[in-house]
């Protein structure tokens, strides 16, 4: 257990150190205070670790299975590398002045107290069901199991993987199968700890990318009311301890957004692409990234494909020479089930009833982005960037509500199971969109005042 | 460390104090919601399994392609359910359904002639464990597993 908690730690620490020049690059800059680079550091840190570390994973179980160890040996070697280029750096830049904000204060509370009760909430799952939802243990943590035995590893794709689904992308499988693999416990004996704490991660760095990287781009307190919106939305927090891929894609979808938000195309591209070979959903992600770069961003979209190359290259060779070919998606029946509009209903109902389900009880999220926005009233500072995002946003909508159309499955079946999870994937790009469509809060500061000097 | 303090106009101070409380009415409805939720232990009894297979754990070598038979009807959700959850157990075994491997799962849900069973589909009982599982060795070897 030690073991498998220590590979994860190191994915976590290498994926912190690769990003540190971008904490350093925001930390300098004026009017933002320490902690959203520090947030969007560590989100996108441990996004990029677990996913660069799984890819890394996959690549030396395929490659050289019989010799797994060359892949925590190639990490603690580039590990070393980073460091010694952040010492040899020195520290980073101390920080421009800002002033301190009471209510954002309050504000951050409010968010470590809804954390900490959506945290509570998932103790409970954990406890009762520690082998997660369905999905958990027929797909993602099977496959897992599979590759935590490098010499069988290729059974997490075989044709004779019935009843689940041997094409999807390997990146949560391979990123729990790294740390059972050396966490010395049989491979029948494996713990449900591990799983768990993935889940947990993706979710934490989901929030705190989407917290930082807001607070950096549109200021603190439309960061902190990101955050507040997504820590109260029921379903994503329900979606956790299910242990299933939706959270993880949301994560590399949200963070994708946040750094094409803040001008970083090949750091966008990376994580769009570790959405890709999370899955499937990421692989239109990519694509509909891409089309919106191309008309809104023409400069970015080849650095974006740059950033791609890792997460949709090992995507592509595994779609292509290693899993089954078994999707019906696009073959006979495709177009007449497009303009089947019995079907429409159902999927448009059923995305509706999803969206206006984001909340609990009588609670819906957007109010929280609604009381904000009343706040500081509508104004949009660059049409460019609310209209790729925006578009972005109803692009993936658009696109996961044809997936379901086109589906040879029973529609209601298909839109009952899956509708709920897609919309949970989506939310977070939303959500970033709706701040590109209001002033930031720091515009309407009233007053501030020097803090009193000590007498001498 | 900041060196100035400031305030927002009351408009937006009441704006975010009424965004936080929201934000805590949502968190609250999903613990509500969560707690009622999570009163079902384990519904498909997955953790169940390491005890119930432990004696087939000990038996198949882990790089095996293990059969399959079962007294439910193909498919049901019952069966996948029973199916699935013996898969992920058996793992890194490869349980795949049928009967024409050299060893295969019996995993019944109702007591019964298990050995019978097995003759129907010309496979050998080698042992039953109890509680509804049994280990057969079939007459087909495949080959090796891959």
């Amino acid at each position: 257990m030690i073991a498998a908690f220590a590979t994860l730690i190191l994915a976590i620490a290498l994926g912190c150190a690769a990003v540190e020049p971008l904490y350093r690059c925001f930390a300098s800059h004026a009017r933002t205070p320490r902690w959203p680079p520090i947030l969007l550091a560590a989100g996108a840190g441990t996004l990029f670790g677990l996913g660069a570390t799984s890819i890394l994973y996959f690549l030396v179980v395929l490659s050289i299975p019989r010799f797994p160890l060359a892949e925590p040996i190639i990490e603690v070697a580039i590990l070393v590398w980073l460091i010694y280029r952040f010492v040899r750096r020195g520290k980073p830049e101390s920080n421009p002045s800002h002033a301190r904000i009471a209510s954002n204060l309050a504000v951050a509370a409010a968010l470590l107290l809804a954390l900490l009760l959506a945290t509570a909430a998932m103790t409970k799952s954990w406890d009762l069901n520690s082998q997660g939802g369905w999905d958990a243990w027929t797909i993602w943590n099977l496959r897992a199991k599979f590759l935590a035995s490098p010499a069988l590893a290729a059974r997490a794709w075989s044709p004779l993987l019935s009843n689940t689904h041997p094409e999807y992308p390997l990146l949560l499988s391979a990123a729990i199968a790294r740390c059972w693999a050396f966490s010395g416990d049989a491979p029948e004996a494996v713990s449900d700890a591990v799983p768990i704490a993935i889940a947990y991660l993706f979710f934490l760095a989901l929030m705190a990318a989407v917290t930082g990287g807001v607070a950096i781009a549109r200021g603190r307190a439309a960061g902190l009311v990101a955050g507040l919106t997504l820590a109260s939305s029921a379903a994503l927090l329900h979606e956790v301890p299910s242990q299933y891929a939706d959270v993880p894609i949301a994560a590399y979808m949200a963070c994708a957004a946040v750094f094409t938000l803040l001008n970083r195309p090949i750091w966008a591209g990376v994580f769009a692409g570790f959405a890709a070979w999370t899955k499937d959903e990421g692989a239109l992600y990519c694509v509909l990234l891409l089309a919106l770069l191309a008309i809104f961003r023409r400069r970015d979209a080849p650095r974006a494909i740059l950033g791609m190359l890792p997460g949709a290259l090992i995507f592509g060779v595994f779609k292509w020479f290693l899993a089954p070919h078994v999707t019906a998606q696009f073959g006979a029946g495709t177009i007449a089930r497009l303009t089947d509009t019995g079907r429409w209903g159902v999927v448009l109902g059923g995305v509706t009833s999803q969206i206006v389900s984001l909340g609990g009880g009588w609670f819906h999220p957007i109010l929280v982005l609604a009381a904000y926005a009343i706040g500081v009233r509508l104004r949009v500072d660059s049409p460019r960037d609310a209209y790729l995002f925006t578009a972005l946003a109803a692009a993936i909508l658009a696109g996961y509500s044809i997936a379901l159309v086109t589906s040879p499955n029973d529609v209601l079946w298909q839109t009952n199971t899956a509708a709920g999870r897609l919309i949970l994937q989506w939310w977070p790009l939303a959500v970033i969109a709706g701040m590109l469509w209001l002033r930031p809060a720091e515009e309407l500061v009233v007053e501030a005042a020097q803090p009193k000097k000590k007498r001498r | 460390m900041p060196d100035s303090t400031a305030v927002y106009h009351p408009r937006l101070k009441a704006a975010l104090v009424a965004a936080a409380l929201l934000a805590l009415w949502g968190a609250l409805e999903n613990f509500k919601i969560e707690s009622q939720v999570n009163r079902l232990h384990d519904p498909y009894m997955v953790n169940d399994q390491p005890r119930r297979l432990t004696g087939v754990i000990g038996i198949v070598p882990r790089t095996a392609i293990v059969g399959y038979v079962s007294d439910l009807p193909d498919n049901s959700t019952a069966w996948l359910a029973i199916f699935n959850s013996a898969r992920y157990t058996l793992a890194p075994r490869l349980l795949v359904d049928g009967t024409d491997r050299e060893w295969v799962l019996g995993n019944f849900t109702k007591p019964g002639d298990y050995p019978g069973v097995g003759r129907e589909h010309g496979i050998e009982m080698v042992q039953d464990f109890g509680d509804g599982v049994a280990l057969y060795r079939g007459t087909a070897h495949p080959g090796k597993a891959k």
